[in-house]
């Protein structure tokens, strides 16, 4: 098949077997690859109510039939599994170069089952692929680990890794590449470090095949002319993600003090440009990128070297707990990175605690001694490593914020920020109705990637509740995940506004099939309702509650900052949801009708 | 004192979607400039003063290179 | 004329390796490109570009006459003369000459198409005359 890998590798950890099958033909014309790969998989291979961390659960990383071709951006591959954290679907997305070497490797997807009874790594070198044991890393940081791994098997492999949050089984642990990439959300390390695996270490050394050679490069060649002549590149190559640092703290978008505010009195102290004067040395980019948006910084005051922050640990781990030091926030990325977790839900359940020290609900007995107070740099510092051990205070945090407050209780629930067990990302939606709803009825719990609409909520009205928003949304999220479908990053579309139709010619001649976007937003629309079913098949009673934000953002208006005083009300709230269950063709609680399933292609794969 | 401010993508059809615009900046914050110019300040997220980035309460000076950017779609 | 590279503009993409695997060998395959891209991480934290300066050594020690001018006077190898002896390899200051008897039948170097340039978003890379850069 041309424009794939062709290959489906299975690595049954429990038997330590590893076998290929070819990649299936059908399965590559409706789900098409990456993300799409990782939920046909999901739905059809994990058996119904399997535990995340046990060894029915599977983990799916896929590359997309751009992958490593000639096409700006492509580095990206989806890593697929059920989430530990919330009990339905996760699917996190990892630049770099790791996608790349998986095509060189001739594999589309790789499908980890089962449990290794030991620590054990996979090493890929072409075909000779082989599961080696691992003790000596277990248990190390993943920085040190991915030097060992490169200086052991060669600097031109690529590696995946987890941390010791993956190893302890923090719910939130991810999964590391490239010195500061990560498959981020949703306990992807958790299922990996579950599992036994600590590494994947790859090389390909093959070519990928395309179907039209020429008119693959020269579609390739003008998305590459469309980016580097964007008038938005310098910026954007200046700044990368934190240019919107400022201007969400200008808006009332910048989590403050557990999003209990959208701006920050110490933001100044946080943005883009005072980062890229105190700390960045280097602008980092993953595979095929022309607009290289990683900032690789050295924080002198530390003596320590990180790639980023990037604007949502900025957030998270700034201004969402009161830290406003930008040294601080990148020495705090990297505590996470090292030890594995996921630095929004890091941010997130911390904020939280602190808030509940604040409250009192929290003390000192409780903390061991640790004033949890917004702003404590070293407060900050040590939760992140008793949370990846799982010590103390950090037990109970490792969980996540909803757990969390379910067992702290006292009415802290009120203010745990997030939606099916995930904790919020970087963006306060106190009055922004069109990024609300993208949270609430975002694919993996709350997390803004799939559907951004800050820009559009100031443009037509951020308190408006109109049909307009919601289509909106829907339309964003059947189209953004497809940039995870197809194996590529979607921010050179998304933030130097390139036309997106330069795609279409490229894919077709990389995969001899012509696709508009209209058919590949039908494919999204498929993933889409697969997943929804995959959280109702997974989950007792799933429906319109789970699509709830947290209660916050219709209770507790800021009483600081831009949007002091506003708030959503929680019958706009529904009316949003009743909108959008139309829209979608879903019931009045939330599920796809057979309607739905069947115009999607779904209903012989839901029935089964 | 003329300055030339280039706002970026759909920040253009604020100014009949021309490449640039020009205004007497003199002693002009971004902030007066924008509102000069009728563009919302709110939706300009990132405003660059010769090649850096600079905050809305800027005062303009003589050849002062200005873009203006919005963030169409975020993270 | 010759290619040049700015280490410090590299952010280590290797979109420049895909389009010169595809000049060279009409193939997707960075590691059939001819020049390299060396990481330094995590510390210093930076890349390292490796290109050709077109000086000639590969030329002068290739015992079979492989390495010749093209039209764009760049040192090129022209593969049916080509016994994969290695002698090119060994001398290449930069390391930027290739014999890899799994991958090519032949060594391969830059020949100075620019695809490298075109698709380099940093403007990391450039070709100028040795004279005037």
């Amino acid at each position: 098949m041309n424009g794939y890998g062709g290959s489906i590798l299975r690595v049954d950890l429990t038997s330590g077997k590893v076998s290929k099958q070819p990649t299936p033909a059908e399965v590559a014309q409706k789900f098409i690859g990456g993300r799409g790969f990782g939920a046909y998989f999901l739905y059809t291979e994990v058996p119904a109510h399997a535990d995340p961390l046990g060894p029915e659960n599977k983990l799916i990383v896929s590359s997309g039939p751009l992958s490593g071709l000639m096409v700006p951006g492509a580095g990206k591959c989806d890593w697929t599994t059920k989430s530990p954290l919330t009990g339905g679907y996760a699917s996190s997305s990892l630049g770099g170069h790791f996608t790349a070497e998986m095509r060189y490797a001739g594999i589309d997807s790789i499908i980890f089952e089962g449990i290794s009874a030991r620590p054990v790594y996979l090493v890929i070198d072409d075909d000779k692929i082989q599961l080696l044991d691992a003790a000596s890393y277990w248990g190390r940081g993943t920085i040190e680990v991915e030097v060992a791994l490169k200086e052991k098997h060669g600097e031109d492999f690529q590696v995946a890794v987890i941390g010791p949050g993956g190893e302890n089984g923090v719910l939130f642990a991810c999964i590391n590449h490239d010195y500061g990439r990560e498959a981020g959300r949703g306990g992807v390390g958790t299922v990996m470090g579950a599992k036994g695996l600590k590494a994947i270490v790859i090389r390909g050394t093959k070519s990928i095949p395309v179907a039209d050679m020429d008119e693959y490069r020269k579609a390739g060649m003008a998305l590459y002319r469309a980016c580097i002549e964007a008038e938005g590149l310098k910026p954007w190559q200046t700044y990368g993600t934190t240019i919107v640092t400022s201007w969400c703290d200008e808006v009332g978008a910048l989590p403050t003090r557990n999003f209990s505010a959208g701006s920050f009195e110490g933001g100044s102290k946080i943005y883009g440009a005072v980062m890229r004067d105190e700390i960045v040395i280097t602008d980092k980019g993953c595979f095929g990128c022309p607009c290289p948006c990683g900032k690789y910084s050295h924080m002198k005051r530390y003596g320590t070297y990180v790639e980023g922050p990037e604007y949502e640990t900025i957030g998270m781990l700034g201004s969402n707990v009161g830290l406003a030091d930008i040294q601080a926030v990148a020495q705090a990325n990297l505590l996470c990175d090292d030890l594995g977790i996921d630095t929004i839900s890091a941010g997130g359940v911390i904020g939280w605690a602190m808030e509940c020290f604040e409250k009192g609900i929290l003390t000192t007995k409780d903390t061991d001694g640790l004033e949890l107070r917004f702003g404590n740099t070293e407060a900050v510092f040590k939760l992140i490593e008793m949370i990846a051990y799982r010590k103390g205070l950090g037990a109970l945090l490792a969980q996540g914020v909803k757990r969390a407050a379910q067992q702290v209780g006292k009415g802290s629930d009120k203010f745990a920020i997030h939606v099916k067990g995930m904790e919020q990302s970087a963006y306060a939606t106190h009055n922004a109705t069109a990024m609300l709803l993208a949270y609430m009825t975002c694919d993996v719990g709350a997390h803004h990637n799939r559907s951004w609409a800050i820009t559009y909520d100031l443009q037509v009205g951020r308190d408006l509740v109109v049909p307009e928003k919601v289509a909106r949304i829907i339309w964003l999220q059947d189209f953004r995940p497809m940039f995870d479908v197809l194996g590529s990053c979607r921010l050179q579309w998304v933030e130097l506004g390139i036309d997106r139709d330069l795609y279409v010619p490229v894919l077709a001649a990389i995969t001899g099939v012509h696709r508009t976007w209209k058919d590949l937003e039908e494919v999204g629309a498929r993933i889409w309702n697969l997943t929804r079913m995959f959280w109702a098949r997974e989950n007792e009673g799933f429906g319109r509650e789970w699509d709830l934000p947290a209660t916050r953002f219709y209770e507790d208006p800021p009483t600081t900052g831009v949007t002091a005083g506003q708030i959503t009300k929680l019958e706009d709230v529904q009316r949003l949801l009743d909108m959008y269950y139309e829209q979608r063709g879903w019931s009045e609680n939330g599920l796809p009708t057979p309607e739905t399933l069947e115009r999607l292609g779904l209903r012989s794969m839901i029935a089964a | 004192m003329s300055i030339i401010i280039k706002p970026i993508g759909q920040l253009k059809a604020y100014i009949n979607g021309e490449k640039e615009a020009s205004i007497d900046g003199a002693g002009l914050t971004i902030n007066e400039a924008l509102t000069e110019l009728g563009i919302p300040s709110l939706l300009v997220a990132l405003v660059m003063v010769n090649d850096r980035q600079a905050s809305k309460d800027y005062c303009l000076q003589d050849g002062d290179q200005v873009l203006i950017m919005s963030v169409l779609g975020g993270g | 004329m010759r290619l040049y590279a700015d280490s410090a503009k590299c952010c280590g993409c290797r979109s420049c390796l895909v389009a010169c695997s595809l000049n060279l060998f009409t193939e997707n395959n960075p590691r059939k490109a001819a020049l390299r891209i060396v990481p330094h991480f995590p510390e210093p934290g930076v890349y390292e570009v490796k290109v050709c300066t077109q000086c000639g050594e590969c030329a002068e020690v290739c015992p079979t006459g492989a390495i010749q001018l093209n039209e764009r006077g760049a040192y090129h190898v022209v593969a049916d003369l080509c016994d994969l002896c290695g002698a090119c390899e060994s001398v290449c200051p930069e390391g930027v000459m290739f014999v890899r008897a799994e991958l090519a039948e032949h060594s391969w170097k830059c020949d100075l198409c620019g695809g490298c340039v075109q698709v380099c978003g940093t403007a990391a890379l450039w070709i100028a005359d040795e004279k005037t850069n």
